[in-house]
Parts: structure tokens; sequence; C-alpha cells
């Protein structure tokens, strides 16, 4: 351990107490992950990930000045850290740095029942957050599928967007204040005015950050009075067009359903109709399809299994893919309304439901609707099955304007097809457009080639998204993993401008160094960055200032 | 050679103004951007002028200052009123403009095509300084919690590069750039051109209702915001020891507007309002929201604003109307009631508030106060929760940037 | 049994096969969490606690993963780790692979102490052990004998390596089922008040047949053990205690945990099969009682039901002890938000956290009961003071049906009872309205 490091530590040490800062190994390993797919290819093999040279609590925002300040002075990275759910290896320190932790920063005020605020620290994680507004009657209408794992700093951090986002928007719709500590360790409130017409929303140039010019400590949320009547429902459509059209009516119309999911063919296929999606699902359905081609799954044959089931989605997965693509048509769409007043929620759900008949929809009752609500996070557990099977899995999802947005599926899809199984659904609707969320995977032999299969992979899709007029990211963010693509998202233009609000906030560049494209780190995907180099900074910090 | 040749040298239309400013008739943004690269390449300082905005400073700040002000300054003003055209997506319900185009110009051609920008009142502005003002700021709809009008933004940044940020209707991928654009007064760039978001011209429902106290009134928005009734255009005004008016305007789907009517009628009822009218608003109507003959029954509150209503009731009096001063100010709606009451009870009964724009959690307005008592004024705003306009810690930050982004070599 | 068990046995021969052994039969929840994005974060009482991402279940199994497939080595670090976890088994819940992190853990730390890494903390309770048979460092059985009448002692003369059979049976079928209740060293330790006043109430409930081992053999089911990683001890004590009680016919504990020790963890850790062949808690038998018992006033009581882990989670006893207070109250008991029934939340008091972190076990202990008595939002989030949760105890009780869980609360001074003690008032027991711990803000009893 490095003197430098050794002198950041005991400092710290005096301003938070001896408990609330450690060097100890495995609590820097602990920090050494987030939920970024490509490393948890290193770890299913045992690989160690770069880790930080010093993890620190704080308790509130003055000690997260403090603790800045002297990580300033010392020239030392930081990364602020909520639950490390993020997926584009937003958290890494490559070269060692100081992780704060958010989390001891969970507090959740009393619900203003006037202005429907509540205060927030960042460090709360969703699903506490979410059960303690039950408490007082409300909802903040925010449900990643992350909700067990994420926080209020970390939704606000990468705009994250819940499954009701339709209707309560994605986080930055949902901030009406906040107060973070910029990279000179200045402590900044923002937005305790109401936002409409009085200059710049400073907030929106905070929201999405990425912890790389502060760290946000505190929030003032918007929330809503828990929704008295729900109504839930599914139709079977009978094309993607078709549902497209359904969903771009509704919200046209003026409808605000809190759920609206339309799933692909093969997602519709994978599911069953089940109203459930992701990588999981992809295995025992290509188990199911694959039939008696597959060795039957027992104790013994479990490993030819899986490599029957691997190769034969991943040696020809063009093959697969068109293969799929004839035996399926339907797209399933799940829809839910809700609100205070019957007569207003009744109301939208005949009218979204009619819209969707109109257009040659199936009504299949409310179960779907049902069985996809009480399933809702379910997605996210199927991930690691996957990932255990050797194969590679992650989700990539854009956003773009309805005019685009079918040729944008069709065109990542057919780039992804030569490199892995992909299918998606639509969700998240807007007046102008709506997102997409791929399911990808694929596979190789061994970690190096899984590596950069998954940058070939990602490298493909990306380059379809951008040509095709998408986004790069609608709510995963853009971290370590799609930097390399920010300046075709932003243009030189906007790189410069963000370039410049990063210089004015951090001008030392200490803050989450290597991500966003703002300077350094890695040009992922495709760069020859391997996860499982450890990291060698110990105190030799040098960030680009 | 003076930076008027150069400027001629890139080919911009150029003339002289009396006052010895140069003016610039740039036909798109390449325009724009050869003569703000121009001018950052020239010897003189340039302050540049666009479209009503302040002058904004060409520059790099000195070490460790703020932008001082130079010995010799020239002037450039950019004229964009030969930046006109608009191009429609209707399918995805936008309008593409370039920014000499005024918001009210605007309106009316998308209503020409079925749609409305939804916004209460669309100034005559360009939309681009409007943008870059963002005073007095969208509109008040309110269907969905983060609505804006703006999709995107086209814009030469002061150091030179085009910035185009994306169409796209969400996303996520770092701060989002329009921010530093909007309402940033021109200080970090010229908007050249602007993505709206645009709606089917509908018809709508404007219900106006009285309540004896202006309390009360705040109290039924607050309800029914509470029950996610939310208004397309709204309007409070403070009648003082008279009733006070609140307009609540619904458009869009018909179905959806008489529920939307009937529930705000109720939430009204309870929290002591009177219906005064009922208006059936024809697709693309405009206007004031509290305006005789329109709403009849409005008496003097309809005269206009809450200086009018001061005034006529002076003159009812008998006394000579004080000279008012309006104070633009927000504040949460549980502060709202506040503000009036500290200011009615450090400054007397003359005080009135007029409110026009309506968030989830608050409103802006204005408050309309004798002229002697507007230093006050403010103060009081502040301390009982509001937030008068003008406001420093966006324009430090906004100034920040700019050092940064003008530190740079053009 | 009902709850989520594992039905591999880990005999001795996986406690024996080398220093991971025991770890190895853990390997697929191991993998699973170390490929996962720590799904059942918020669910773990300890990582709320200290808001350490270390100690999510997550972590902490992936940790044992990693020291079983020696990718990292067996260190007095990771054994500390391992301690790090109050065996609530929520985390299971949560998780949609059904992984049992907790038992996991439990393996982890018989394998650090075989390694001679045991946490310092832990070695006075290995000692109490060896000297007293118990965790208690007190001979507790004078005690037991003290509180049980003569009548209803079995197992108590010399020490009776045959169990309670010989003594006990009748000849043929005429005989009545041996009924025991084994009110568990915590009470018999720390509320002997508890012990007294079940035996009261099962009598006046027309439950007098029931019988307490007052024997010399076993005063412990063995869980401190388990949940210290001391193995060997804890199946040398099983077999003690299996003994002791062999001829019952059935068992009913006090301590849920020890229905679960006797029922799961034995067949499980020891290769021992349950003592009885029925193990319950004392629940099972009383609410058929108060059901079938004359009505009687009901208790005038704001009460909040805390359930157990053991209780709940382990041993889906969700809806017994709510039927009880339903019958006391006439009325349902207040329900604590979110956090019940199979997602209760912990009292902190589990897996001998209370020893090795006592720290972060009252912090959870805090943090619950603040939300019990309507004192915060949580849990987690700030733990409510001392000061706050003695206030709002004037007001709530907290009713729970686990001797550990009431002195877990007590011990921040949160007013716990347990149902026991509620049935007692309800029945107008004597003494049971003098008991402090119902003792009202007027001072005058309930
Ligand atoms: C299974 C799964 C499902 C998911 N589903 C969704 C979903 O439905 N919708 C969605 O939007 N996302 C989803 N995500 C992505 C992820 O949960 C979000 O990006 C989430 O916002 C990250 O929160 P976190 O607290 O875990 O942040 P971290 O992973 O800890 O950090 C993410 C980034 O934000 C920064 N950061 C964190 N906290 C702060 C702070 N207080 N101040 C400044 N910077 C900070 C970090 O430096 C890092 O760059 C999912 C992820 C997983 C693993
Ligand atoms: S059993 Fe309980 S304490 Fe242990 S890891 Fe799981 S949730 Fe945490
Ligand atoms: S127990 Fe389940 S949910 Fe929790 S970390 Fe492990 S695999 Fe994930």
């Amino acid at each position: 351990m490095s003197a430098v490091v050794e002198k950041l530590h005991s400092r710290i040490a005096e301003v938070l107490g001896r408990r609330f800062v450690t060097d100890d190994a495995e609590r820097l390993e602990a920090y050494s992950r987030d939920a970024w797919s490509r490393v948890f290819l290193a770890a299913r093999e045992g690989c160690s990930t770069p880790s930080p040279d010093l993890v620190a609590w704080p308790a509130d925002v003055e000690q997260v000045a403090a603790i800045m300040g002297l990580a300033r002075q010392a020239g030392c990275p930081v990364v602020p850290y909520g639950a490390g759910s993020g997926v584009c290896g937003g958290t890494y320190l490559l070269d060692g740095g100081l992780i704060i932790d958010l989390k001891r920063i969970d507090h959740v005020g009393t619900v203003d029942r006037q202005d429907r605020l509540v205060e927030v620290g960042a460090g709360a994680l969703g699903e506490h957050f979410e059960r303690r507004l039950a408490l007082q009657g409300f909802t903040c209408g925010h449900f990643p599928s992350s909700m067990y794992c994420s926080t209020v700093g970390g939704w606000l951090a990468a705009r994250s967007a819940g499954q009701m986002s339709s209707r309560y928007g994605k986080i930055e719709d949902m901030v009406s204040g906040l107060t973070f500590v910029d990279g000179t360790a200045r402590i900044r409130r923002l937005g305790a005015r109401p936002r409409a017409g009085a200059g710049p929303d400073l907030i929106q140039t905070v929201v999405g950050s990425e912890g790389t010019l502060g760290a946000v400590t505190d929030a003032v949320l918007r929330v809503h009075r828990a929704p008295a009547v729900r109504r839930m429902r599914g139709v079977l459509m009978p094309s993607l067009e078709s549902g497209v059209e359904a969903v771009r009516k509704m919200f046209q119309a003026g409808h605000r359903p809190a759920v609206v999911r339309l799933y692909d063919p093969l997602d519709t296929l994978v599911n069953k109709g089940k109203g459930t999606d992701t990588g999981g699902g992809v295995v025992s359905f290509l188990r199911r399809g694959l039939g008696k081609a597959l060795p039957k799954s027992g104790k013994g044959n479990k490993r030819r299994t899986r490599s029957a089931i691997v190769d034969a989605v991943l040696t020809r997965p063009r093959f697969f893919g068109e293969l799929l693509d004839r035996a399926a048509g339907s797209c399933m769409l799940v829809l839910g309304s809700e609100g205070q007043d019957a007569r207003l929620v009744d109301y939208e759900a005949r009218e979204i439901l009619s819209i969707s008949l109109r257009l040659g929809g199936l009504d299949l009752g409310e179960a779907p609707g049902e069985h996809w609500l009480s399933h809702r996070y379910s997605v996210s557990f199927k991930l690691t099955p996957a990932l255990d099977m050797g194969l590679f899995v992650d989700t990539l999802e854009t956003a773009a304007t309805w005019g685009r947005v079918l040729g944008l599926y069709h065109a990542v899809r057919q780039a992804v097809r030569e490199h892995g199984f992909v299918m998606a659904h639509f969700s998240h609707a807007y007046e102008e457009g709506c997102s997409i969320y791929f399911t990808l995977a694929g596979s190789a032999p061994d970690l190096q080639g899984s590596e950069e299969a998954y940058d070939r992979l990602w490298r493909a899709a990306l380059d379809a998204v951008v040509a095709g007029g998408g986004t790069i990211s609608h709510h995963h963010g853009v971290g370590m993993s799609k930097q390399a693509f920010m300046h075709k998202e932003h243009g030189e233009g906007g790189m410069v401008l963000l370039r410049a609000l990063k210089k004015a906030l951090d001008p030392d560049g200490i803050m989450n160094p290597g991500k966003l494209g703002l300077g350094g780190g890695p040009e992922l995907p495709g760069a020859p960055w391997r996860v499982t180099r450890a990291g060698s900074g110990r105190g030799g910090w040098k960030v680009a200032a | 050679m003076s930076l008027i040749q150069d400027l001629e040298g890139v080919g911009l239309g150029l003339s002289k103004g009396q006052d010895g400013a140069i003016k610039a008739y740039p036909l798109d943004a390449e325009e724009v951007q050869a003569l703000v690269r121009t001018c950052r390449r020239a010897k003189e300082h340039v302050l540049l002028e666009i479209d009503g905005l302040p002058p904004t400073p060409l520059w790099a700040p000195q070490e460790g200052m703020a932008f001082s002000s130079a010995d010799e300054e020239t002037r450039v003003c950019v004229d964009l009123g030969k930046m006109k055209a608009v191009a429609l997506d209707r399918e995805s319900h936008l309008v593409n403009a370039f920014a000499g185009i005024s918001v009210s110009d605007l309106e009316e051609y998308v209503s020409e095509h079925g749609f409305t920008l939804g916004l209460q009142d669309p100034p005559a502005l360009a939309v681009g300084a409007w943008l870059a003002l963002n005073e007095p700021g969208p509109g008040s709809r309110l269907a969905f919690p983060g609505w804006s009008p703006v999709a995107a933004v086209e814009a030469v940044l002061l150091e030179g590069s085009l910035i185009r940020t994306s169409r796209v209707p969400r996303s996520a991928t770092g701060p989002d750039p329009k921010a530093l654009l909007i309402g940033g007064k021109g200080r970090l760039g010229v908007i050249t051109r602007v993505t709206l978001r645009m709606y089917p011209a509908a018809r709508g429902k404007r219900i106006v209702m009285a309540f004896a106290d202006a309390a009360d009134a705040v109290g039924a928005v607050i309800e029914a915001l509470g029950q996610d009734l939310v208004p397309d255009a709204f309007g409070l005004l403070d009648g003082g020891i008279s009733e006070s008016v609140l307009a609540w305007e619904v458009r869009g789907d018909p179905g959806r507007v008489a529920r939307v009517s009937l529930a705000i009628d109720e939430v009204a009822a309870l929290n002591g309002g009177r219906r005064l009218a009922s208006i059936v608003r024809e697709p693309g109507a405009q206007g004031e929201m509290l305006k005789e003959p329109e709403v009849p029954g409005l008496g003097d509150l309809g005269a206009a604003g809450p200086v009018e209503v001061r005034a006529a009731a002076a003159r009812r009096a008998g006394r000579r109307p004080e000279p008012s001063v309006a104070i633009g100010f927000g504040a949460r709606w549980s502060r709202i009631v506040l503000v009036r009451r500290a200011l009615i009870n450090e400054l007397g009964g003359s005080v009135r508030l007029h409110l026009e724009k309506a968030l989830p959690e608050g409103g802006m307005g204005i408050a309309c106060v004798d002229s002697e008592n507007s230093p006050r004024a403010r103060d009081i705003i502040r301390q009982a929760g509001g937030f008068p306009v003008g406001d420093e810690e966006s324009e430090s930050w906004i100034e920040g940037v700019a050092g940064t982004l003008l530190g740079e070599a053009p | 049994m009902t709850a989520k068990q594992n039905p591999r046995a880990m005999d001795e021969k996986g406690a024996d096969s080398g220093p991971t052994g025991l770890l190895g039969l853990h390997d697929k929840a191991q993998r699973y969490c170390n490929l996962c994005p720590r799904l059942c974060h918020h669910s773990c009482p300890v990582s709320n606690a200290e808001r350490d991402e270390t100690v999510t279940p997550g972590h902490k199994n992936a940790l044992a993963g990693r020291v079983a497939r020696a990718i990292r080595p067996l260190d007095e670090e990771a054994a500390d780790i391992f301690y790090k976890c109050v065996n609530c088994g929520l985390c299971t819940t949560v998780c949609q692979h059904e992984n049992d992190v907790s038992e996991s853990l439990l393996s982890a730390r018989a394998v650090a102490v075989r390694a001679g890494l045991e946490a310092p903390a832990l070695a006075e309770l290995r000692r109490s052990f060896h000297s007293f048979g118990n965790a208690w460092l007190e001979d507790l059985r004078p005690r037991l004998r003290d509180l049980v009448p003569k009548d209803l002692r079995v197992g108590d003369g010399a020490a009776n390596h045959a169990g309670l059979g010989g003594r006990e049976r009748g000849a043929g079928r005429s005989r009545r089922k041996l009924r025991v209740y084994w009110p568990g060293c915590a009470a018999v330790a720390r509320r002997p008040d508890l012990v007294s006043l079940t035996l009261e109430v099962l009598g006046r409930l027309g439950e007098g047949d029931v019988k307490v081992y007052c024997g010399d053999e076993a005063q412990c089911c063995g869980y401190p053990l388990l949940a210290a990683g001391q193995h060997d001890a804890f199946v040398d004590q099983a077999r003690k205690a299996s003994r002791a009680l062999s001829g019952a016919d059935v068992i009913f504990t006090a301590s849920p945990e020890c229905a679960w020790t006797f029922a799961v963890a034995w067949p499980r850790r020891a290769g021992l099969e349950p003592p009885a062949r029925h193990v319950g808690h004392v629940v099972d038998l009383l609410l058929p009682a108060v059901e079938r018992a004359p009505m009687q006033s009901p208790l005038d009581l704001d009460v909040v039901y805390h359930d157990p882990c053991y209780l709940g989670r382990f041993l889906g006893r969700f809806d017994e002890p709510r039927s009880i207070l339903k019958r006391l109250l006439q009325r349902p008991p207040v329900e604590a938000g979110s956090w019940i029934r199979d997602e209760g939340y912990c009292c902190g008091a589990g897996g001998g956290l209370e020893i090795t972190s006592p720290d972060t076990s009252l912090s959870i202990a805090r943090a619950r009961a603040g939300h019990l008595l309507g004192v915060t939002t949580g849990p987690p989030g700030e733990p409510a003071s001392q000061a706050e949760l003695a206030r709002a105890s004037k007001n709530r009780h907290i009713a729970t049906a686990c001797t550990r869980c009431s002195i877990q609360f007590g011990e921040v001074g949160a007013s716990a009872v347990d149902i026991v003690e509620l049935l007692a008032r309800y029945l107008g027991i004597e003494g049971a309205a003098n008991h402090p711990r119902l003792e009202d803000e007027r001072g005058g009893g309930l």
C-alpha cells in the first residue's frame, strides 16, 4: 500500500471514524463489480476485477464534501456508488481510487401531502424507498426491474426508467430537486423552485451524469397517492406492426396507461404469453423448441444439454433466427391503467383496449396482465442461470421516434443475428416514440473468446442503433461499456458542451474517470481491455485533468 | 483585415448599423457557425447579440476572473429573420423549425395542419430566443410529469462547433445538453433550429370557478392535482377581498375531457368553488385564460391581470390607482398561500397574485405590489418560501460552463 | 414442517471430506450468487444495517464459493464475513432460485472453525457449553426444576440414557401420547416467567398433561453451536439431546429455532432423526386449545405482530399466532406494513450475530422495533432511538412467539410480549397483569 493511499485513508478516518473507511481486501473486492454482463463472464471463471484502494461510507452531504475535498487534494479518483446494479461498468476504478458508498444516506422523509414531494437520501434502496412511501399511502411510480438492488442516487445518475414510466415518467421526470457535491467538493442544492419558466433546468445537467460530475446525496422526488384502481389486460396483436401502431395511437390520443409492453413475436413465443421476459426464458424455450434433438436433461446429461443448446444457438445463430422468425407471428401486448378515479381509469382502459381491438387484436382478458404484474421482477432472475450455463446474455435498450422504431428494430436484429440470439419488447412509450428493449445472447468456448464475441455483438448492435436513428441508451446509461459511442450519440458539438460542463464542475477530472466518453478509460466495446487485469493504481493515480 | 471583411469573406449577408454594430443575416446553422468561428478568430473582443437576448462576450475569461469587459468591443448582432423554414413529422407529432420563426407563427402553421403546440399563450418571440430565455416558459400542460415542449435543439456553440441533440423521446446518455441551452440566455450558443412536440388540435373545455378566498382556490388545485386531474392550461387570479377566480382547461379526447371536467367540478365544489362558466373551446383556440367576454360574469376581475383589477377597484372607491409592479415568482403549492399571506400581512391588502403556470408541485406567477414596496416584496416572498425570478445559482453555473467552453481553442 | 428444506442431508461424510467439503454442498447456490446482481440486496437485515456490499447475501455466498473453489484462501477476513448473517432466510424467500445462503454460511462457518478460525467472541460460547451444557454460563437445570411442578417433570431422575420411553410409556395401545414442552435454554435463563406462565396457561386450557423435560442430559437443542460453526460440538449436543428426548411422541418448543433445529438441522447436519414424530411450536398446541375454550372479554390493547423468522419462514406458522391474537383481541393484530409473513423482518437476534456483531444486531432490532411501534417507516433506514422506542411502547406492544425475539426487543427498550403472556392475561391468570412488560402508561397494568 502506497503512502499516499495510507495518508488519505487516515485523513478520511478522521472525518468519518475508522469504521466507515476501509482498505480490507475482501471489502474492496465486494466493490470491484457492478452488474455489467461482461464482468460476469470473468467472474464466472473466478477472475477478479480491478478494485478500488479505499471504500468510504459518509453519513451526510457534509461528510461527502469533506472526503471529496481530501480526495481532490490527494489527486485521487472518486466513484460514487449506489448498489452496483448498473449494467455498463460505471463503477470501475481501473487505476484504483476511492469509492464513496452512499447507502448510509438513506433517509426517506415525510411526504408533503400538498406538494406531493418527498425528500430521500441518494443511498436509499429502491424497494426500501417504495415500501416506506407505501406506509404513507404514496408511491413514486418508479419500478425498475432492479428495484431490489438499486438506489435512488443510482437511478438519478443513470437516468433510470421504471416499468410504469409511461404514466409516471422516467426518474428525470420525477425529480424536483437535488443536492450534490461537485468535483471541487462544493455542495450544490438545485431546484427548490418549481422549474417551469425560470431559466435553465440545472437538474437535467446533473441527472444522467453517472458520477462524472459529482455525487448526488439527496433528492426531492414527486410522488403520487397510491393508485386506488388498477386494470390489467392482455391483448394478442396480429403482428408487430399493428402492435406498434396501437401503442402510438394510444399515446397520441392522450392516454397514459402505466403499463404498455409489446413483445415481439419471438419474445411472445419464448414466454408463451406469460408476460415475462429474458435470458433464462431463452434457454428453456430453446430446450422446448429443440425438443428431441437434445439429450434429456438429467444429472449426467446436464453438461451435454448445455453444450447442445449453446452449439445450436451460437454456431448457427442466423439459421435459428430465421427459423424462429418463420415460426412466430403474433405479439403479446400487456396493458395496465391505474389512478385515483375509477371513472377515468375505466375509461382509459376501455379506450386503449378498443384501439388495440380495432387494429386486429384478440382480447385475452385480465389474466396475462395480472400475471405480468405479479411476476414483474422475475425477469431479473433469469440472467443468472443463463450465465451459469456458459452463455453471455445482455440487454440493449434504445428509443426512437415512431417513424423510426420499426426500422430500428429490424436493423438491430439483422446486425445481431450474425453473432447471437436476439429478441425484443417495446415498452416506455411516449407521444413521439417509444423504447425497444433487446435481449441478446451468445457464447464462446472460453473467457477470451466470450469477451471478444460479446464485444463484436455489441459493436454490431450499437452501429445499427446509431445508423437507425436510435439512442445508444434509453435508461441503462453509458458507463464504460458504451463510451466509445458517445460521440456518435451527441456529435462533436455535443461532446464539446458536455466536456465543458465536466470541466466546469470537476476541473481536476477526479470524478469517475474513464466513463461517458469524457476522458480516459478503454474504448469499449472492442478495446483489448480485460477485466482480469487487477488494478494497478494504488496511489499512483493520474487522472485526466 | 477587419472583422467585417472577414465575415464578408465567409459569404454572410451583412449590414452595418448606425451604432457601429455589425448586423449579420445568416441563412442556416453553417453560416452561423462560420460567423461565430470568424468572430472567435478575430483580434478584437466580439460581443454577440442575438434576437433580443442579453449580449454575450465571445472571448475567454482571464485567469481567475469572470468575464471582464474589454476596453474595446465589437458588437455583432445576429438576425435570424431569414431562418424560418418549418417541417412537420406527423407520424411522431414533431415539428422542426428554424429558430427565426416566432412561436405564434409556428403555432399558426401547425394549426393549419390540424395540430397545436399545446402552449397556453404562444408569444410573438422568435422560437430560438424564446427557448434561450425560457421565460415565461412552457405552458402548463401537465398530462405528463416531465413534459417539456422541446424534443431537440440545434445550436452553434460559442466555441464554434455545431450541436444537434438527438430527437429520441428519452435517453440515458449523460447530462442533457439541451438543458444548458434552454434558458441559457444564449450564453453558450446560438440556437439555430428546434424540434417541438405537437398535439392533434382538439376541442377542449374550460371551466371557470369562483372562490371566496384565494387559499380555497389553491386548495382546489392541490386536491385536483393530487387526484391526477391535470389541466392543459391553467390560470388563477387573486381577487383580494372579492372572489378569486380559477380557470382550468382540458383538451383532447372528448370522453376524457368530459370525465376530467366532471371530476374537477366535484373537487372544486368540495373546496367551496362556484362554477362561473363552462366554455367549449374550439380546436386551436388560444388566448388568455381569464378574460371577458369569453368568461361571462367575470366582472372587474376579468379586466385582465391583477394590476388592472387593482386599478378598477381603486377607481370604484374614488381613489387614483397606485403605480404597481409585477414580481415574477415561483413557489410550491403549499407555499403559495403563505407567500400571499406574508405579503398581505407586511404590505397591506393591496397585494394580488396571478398564477399562470402549474407544475405538479407548484406554480409560477406574478405578485403585484405597489412599486415602492418592490424590493421588500422580493425578500418577503423569499422568506415565505417562494422564489422571485432571477437566480444566481443558474447564472453562475452557466457562466462556469461558458468559461470552460470559451477557454477551448476555437 | 413446511419450511423450505434442503432435502439433501449434510451428513458427516460431507463434513469430513476435507476442509471445504461442506461448502461443496452449496455449489449451485454459490455459483448463482457469484453471477447475480445481488437481487436480494434489500432483504438482508445485516447489509441493511451495515450498508456494506461485502455483507449482502450475494457477496457473502459468492465469497464462500470462492473459498470452496480455492480461488481465495480461507482466512480470518473471510471467516469474519461468514458470521455476518442472522440466518433469517429472508434472502431465500426473495431469491427465485431459492438459494439458501443461510445454510451455505452455516457450512462456511463450520469449515472456518475447523480451520482454526473461530471468531474470538465465540470461544466463550464453546466454553460455556463445555462446562454447563448451554450458552448461558450457568447450569440451568436446577432453575428449570424450580419452575416446573414435580408432576409435570419427565426425565429428571438420574441420567436416563434410555430416554423418556421406559418410564412414561404405558403398555399397549391404551397408553397416552407423551407430549413434551421444551422451553429452550434462552427462556430458562432469561425469561423463566414465561416457562411458568406457559405451564399455567396450558393447565387452564385443559392441556395439563404436557410434560417438561427436566433431565440432566440436555438443556439445549444445539442451535447456538450450529450458528457458531461448532459443527462437532453441535453434533455432540444433538446426540445428547436426542438420547434424552427419545420416547417423546410430540414436542412443542417455546423458541421456534429449537423446533427447527430438532426437525431440520438434526437430520441435515447431525444425521439424527427428529426427537419425536411430531415436532412443533407451542402455538400449535395453544391455538386449538384457545379456540375450544370459552370466550372471555377481549384484551383492550394495541398489539402489532412480529413474525419470528424461524416460526414463520422456516416452520410456516404464519396464521396460527395471528389466529390466537385475533381470538384474544377480537380483532386482527396490527400488521407491520409489507415486512410480514414470509417477508417478516428479523429482530437481529439470530445466527449468533448478537455475539459476533452486537452493534449490528442491536441496530437491526432498533430498526425493526421502530417500524413495529410506528416510530419509523423502516426497516431498514435509521434505527429508532431507545427513548423513542420506550415512548412508543407505552401505546403499543409488539407481540411475538419467540423467546429470543422478545428478549432482543427488550434489549433496545421496546415493549415486546410473548403470545403466552397475552393468553395468560386473557385467561385472567394471576401474575400476568403485573408483569412489567404489560403495564401501560397509567401504570395500571393491562
Ligand atoms: C437485473 C437488473 C435489472 C435492471 N432493470 C432496470 C430497469 O428496469 N430500469 C433501469 O433504468 N435500469 C435497470 N437496471 C440498471 C440499473 O439498476 C440502474 O442503472 C440503476 O439506476 C443503478 O443504480 P445503482 O444504485 O445500483 O447504481 P450503481 O450501479 O452503484 O452506479 C451506477 C452509476 O451511477 C453512479 N452513481 C451511483 N450513485 C450515485 C450518486 N449518488 N451520485 C452520483 N453518481 C452515482 C455510479 O458512479 C455509476 O456510474 C437493471 C439492472 C439489473 C442488474
Ligand atoms: S439469511 Fe438473512 S441475514 Fe443471512 S444473508 Fe440471508 S437475509 Fe442476510
Ligand atoms: S441468493 Fe439469489 S437473489 Fe440473492 S444474490 Fe444469490 S442468487 Fe442473487
